[in-house]
């Protein structure tokens, strides 16, 4: 692609969006989950670039990224219920779980989205369509005969390239890459839940009372639990 | 021209419709309450003239790291037109100018700390209009002292004391007072107010502060450290003081009234969010205890209905009766803690949760601030459903011409900038600590309430076992069900009582509430619509400021700007190759040029065209030392001096410089070299 000199600095068709909501800071997320969630492929032509299988698949795992506090509560569970499974990555566990307490990042940190609080997915329309336009993601159905069809997103390597220039000059955004590559590690885990129904939360706390109440301080006491104690 | 009768009729018609609560008539008395009408009608001084330096003298002592000491003066007439003084680092440039406006503002903030105790005395010569005056400033080891004089004066003269003080003053604090107080009254400039918590941990209040001519000095003086700032650096002030800056050098009309009812909006919707947190989740937990206690009354009496047909009432015991009575109002008060406590707990996590909303605002808008360039800068090449190319030139040039976008023919929106974002987490750092101070009080109020709500239960508990054992010895045959049940009925009658005290005092409350949102929602609208009507009335000022500062930057060669723009909001914007950035957003050396334009052409406009309160005095300090090529530098140095043979008669600039190569392009006869290697 022939570098071009920066012309328009906003699209109006998100500027709804831009002005309430910080839309630039959602793209340079999305832009990350996107690498993090995506498996590599590339060719001899483009260089490196990587592949989403599905939108639900990045929607889930978006939503693990964005809500830092249920991911600590969901791994805890998960750890309660087979700490076998986690025996070589309980490093990881410990610290995605830490980094979460640590200035009570999983109610700072938390991403919410635009309208009701009780929503769970995004659904990237406006965000992918500005990534597409940029040539920066290829967004689009594929054509394989299959009962169920799947939707293929790809970030092109120019994308890449931009997420790296992300991480190398905006600090703010390493949470980001820490919060990603926690989720990629347990994202077969993460996976399992029904995220409609939220198992990991009972016994005492429901997914309307944690759409906006604070979580840091149920992570505490979970994680101060006795079947913690070897984490 | 916004007038009392028409603020009232526009924010009738606005908020009428949305609320029927809200007469025309309340609207009147609101805005006449809180003075409004009066600032409409207040207007401010005539300025008196432009101010002109004529002479400055330095005296003092140079102190040597050995103990020494070297005795120096330094003394040069000034006048009208640009002054100059070139020379390297160290030589005691910024050190002349900077004492220039310690005596003209009473901050000597920019003399270095080491310089400070060396200046014995400074004396400096001035002008406004016709007449004419002396600053002198004498520090010594108690402090300093001095005043402002009539008439052009030397040392000896004021020594001697035959001289006619117009303000005198013997410390830091009345010297800076009485320097304000001389030129607001000598500019005609006046104090626009604006709001802000403490920074004190223990403060919540909102607070009002003033600008003063020292704030509006910032207009005057261009540091040579200050370039990534406009005007003033936001960290330095709150309130975006270099709006109001901006405004009164200006002459914006009514700027004062526009900032007075910002005042009185910030303080409504302070006092409604307080009034609104104090009585939220208070009234339905009383209702839902009354109908319970009313439930259990009816229970408690039936019961007692069937007990009397069976056995004799108790008969009457003084000392028992006042342990009852006693322990009826222990159990009353001990409900009322109970609402005080639910109360505040409410209005804890009520607190918990604005903290939380604000950290997380803070930090989406620094991620904000550090991709918001980037993501903005990236170019549309490609449909994002069919991805077929677009030219991408072609749409801009569209689009420049339209300021629609060519696919969907919305407006073009403006960005924020990284300014933006830092004064949002400013603002959000300042709600944050008022709101924590908040936090800490209420968690205080928890602990007493809890406390007392203890030792009142303990001693009800106490008396409810004396009781219990009393009416076992003193009451032969008597059922203890029975005196249990009186007790019960007489407690709930106590409660009850209380309780509907509670409710009387919440209805109160509660229309404190509503007039409170009625007040906050006149005076939103109020402000909005003093602020359309401030812009609306001064665009064409602001354009002509915007077409002037387009020229001056471009010859001093900021390339590809195309304009400059002061917004609805009064940020400035300029437009860069097809892009609408903020100052800051420029280059660094960029950055320099643009600055030392911006501030030309603000003084300029008064001097074209009469308009504002410019003092038409400028101090430019060592301008791009390091950041400016050579060649831009030739450009801005030729500019000026151009200035200075258009427009020498009707302006002052005095001029530092580091860089030699200034000698061709100043006036020889006007630029002052170092003797020695320095100026003193």
């Amino acid at each position: 692609m022939d570098k071009i000199q920066p012309l328009i600095i906003t699209e109006s068709d998100v500027s709804s969006i831009t002005t309430a909501n910080y839309f630039e800071r959602q793209v340079a997320r999305l832009l990350i989950v996107l690498y993090y969630c995506g498996q590599p492929i590339s060719s001899l032509l483009e260089g490196q670039a990587r592949q989403v299988e599905s939108l639900k698949r990045l929607q889930q795992f978006d939503f693990w990224v964005r809500e830092p506090g249920h991911l600590a509560l969901a791994l805890l569970d998960a750890y309660a219920a087979t700490p076998d499974a986690f025996a070589d990555r309980k490093h990881i566990l410990r610290d995605t779980i830490e980094r979460s307490l640590e200035d009570n990042q999983a109610d700072t940190r938390r991403v919410m989205l635009p309208g009701a609080p009780y929503h769970i997915f995004e659904d990237f329309d406006h965000p992918l369509s500005f990534l597409t336009s940029r040539a920066l993601v290829s967004d689009r159905p594929s054509f394989v005969r299959s009962r169920s069809h799947t939707h293929l997103i790809i970030l092109e390597a120019e994308g890449v390239n931009l997420v790296q220039q992300i991480l190398d000059t905006c600090p703010t955004f390493d949470w980001y890459r820490l919060q990603c590559e926690a989720v990629a590690a347990f994202f077969p885990v993460l996976e399992q839940y029904d995220l409609n129904v939220m198992t990991y939360l009972a016994p005492d706390l429901t997914p309307a009372m944690v759409a906006v109440s604070a979580l840091v301080p149920h992570i505490q006491r979970r994680f101060g639990a006795n079947r913690y104690a070897d984490l | 021209m916004l007038t009392f009768e028409r603020l009232v009729l526009e924010t009738a018609r606005r908020v009428v419709p949305d609320h029927p609560d809200i007469t025309p008539e309340l609207v009147r008395d609101v805005l006449t309450d809180t003075g409004i009408d009066e600032c409409l009608r207040d207007t401010s001084p005539t300025p008196q003239g432009r101010l002109i330096v004529h002479h400055v003298t330095l005296i003092g002592e140079k102190r040597r790291a050995d103990g020494s000491a070297e005795p120096f003066k330094y003394s040069r007439a000034l006048g009208s037109g640009l002054w100059a003084w070139v020379g390297s680092n160290g030589t005691g440039k910024s050190t002349i100018l900077n004492s220039i406006l310690w005596a003209l503002t009473g901050s000597d903030s920019g003399i270095p700390k080491r310089v400070r105790p060396w200046l014995r005395d400074v004396l400096v010569q001035f002008s406004v209009g016709e007449e004419q005056f002396t600053s002198r400033v004498s520090r010594t080891n108690e402090g300093v002292s001095g005043g402002v004089y009539r008439g052009f004066l030397a040392f000896d003269q004021i020594d001697l004391g035959r001289v006619e003080p117009v303000t005198l003053f013997e410390s830091r604090d009345e010297m800076r007072e009485a320097i304000d107080v001389f030129f607001m009254q000598h500019l005609g400039i006046t104090t626009l107010r604006w709001t802000a918590h403490s920074a004190e941990k223990d403060d919540p209040d909102l607070h009002a502060h003033s600008t003063t001519w020292r704030t509006y000095a910032h207009a005057i003086h261009i540091e040579d450290d200050s370039y990534d700032d406009l005007i003033i650096d936001p960290t330095k002030g709150y309130g975006r003081q270099d709006r109001k800056i901006l405004e009164m050098m200006l002459g914006v009309e009514q700027s004062r009234a526009v900032s007075e009812i910002q005042v009185q909006a910030d303080f409504a919707k302070e006092a409604y969010a307080r009034a609104r947190a104090r009585v939220s989740g208070r009234e339905s937990s009383v209702n839902e205890q009354i109908a319970a206690l009313e439930r259990e009354r009816a229970e408690v009496e039936q019961n007692i209905q069937v007990m009397d047909q069976e056995q004799a009432p108790v008969e009457a015991d003084s000392l028992l009766v006042a342990k009852r009575e006693r322990r009826a109002a222990l159990l009353a008060e001990q409900n009322q803690f109970a609402q005080e406590l639910a109360a505040l707990e409410a209005q804890h996590s009520a607190i918990e949760h604005e903290i939380l909303e604000a950290e997380r605002e803070k930090i989406a808008a620094q991620e904000q601030a550090e991709v918001e360039y980037l993501i903005n800068s990236l170019v549309v090449v490609r449909c994002p459903h069919c991805e077929s190319p677009v030219d991408a030139q072609d749409r801009l040039i569209m689009e420049r011409q339209a300021h629609t976008c060519h696919v969907c023919t919305q407006p073009i929106q403006r960005t924020r900038t990284q300014g933006d974002a830092r004064v949002i987490q400013r603002e959000r750092d300042q709600e944050i600590a008022a709101l924590r101070a908040s936090l800490r009080r209420v968690q205080q109020d928890i602990a007493d309430c809890q406390q007392r709500l203890d030792i009142s239960r303990e001693e009800s508990a106490r008396l409810g076992r004396e009781l219990e054992s009393s009416v076992q010895q003193a009451r032969d045959g008597f059922k203890m069900t029975y005196a249990n049940l009186l007790v019960r009925k007489g407690q709930i009658d106590g409660q009850l009582e209380q309780l509907q005290r509670s409710l009387a005092e919440m209805e109160a409350e509660q229309q404190e509430v509503a007039t409170a949102a009625r007040w906050n929602v006149i005076l939103q609208t109020a402000a909005e619509i003093a602020d359309e009507a401030a812009f609306a009335s001064n665009e064409a000022l602001f354009a002509q400021l915007g077409s002037l500062a387009t020229r001056l930057a471009t010859q001093f060669g900021v390339p590809d700007l195309e304009k400059v723009l002061i917004d609805e909001k009064r940020y400035v914007r300029l437009q860069q190759g097809g892009m609408q950035i903020g100052h800051n957003d420029l280059a660094r050396s960029e950055r320099v040029k643009f600055k030392v334009a911006f501030h030309l052409a603000l003084m300029l406009l008064r001097v074209r065209t009469g308009l504002g309160k410019h003092p038409g005095f400028l101090i430019i300090d060592t301008p791009g030392t390091a950041e400016v090529d050579e060649a831009d530098f030739a450009a801005m140095a030729q500019d000026i001096a151009r200035i200075h043979q258009e427009y020498g008669a009707q302006v002052q600039i005095l001029l530092a410089t580091a860089r030699p190569e200034a000698r061709q392009h100043l006036p020889a006869d006007r630029t002052a070299l170092p003797a020695d290697g320095a100026f003193f």
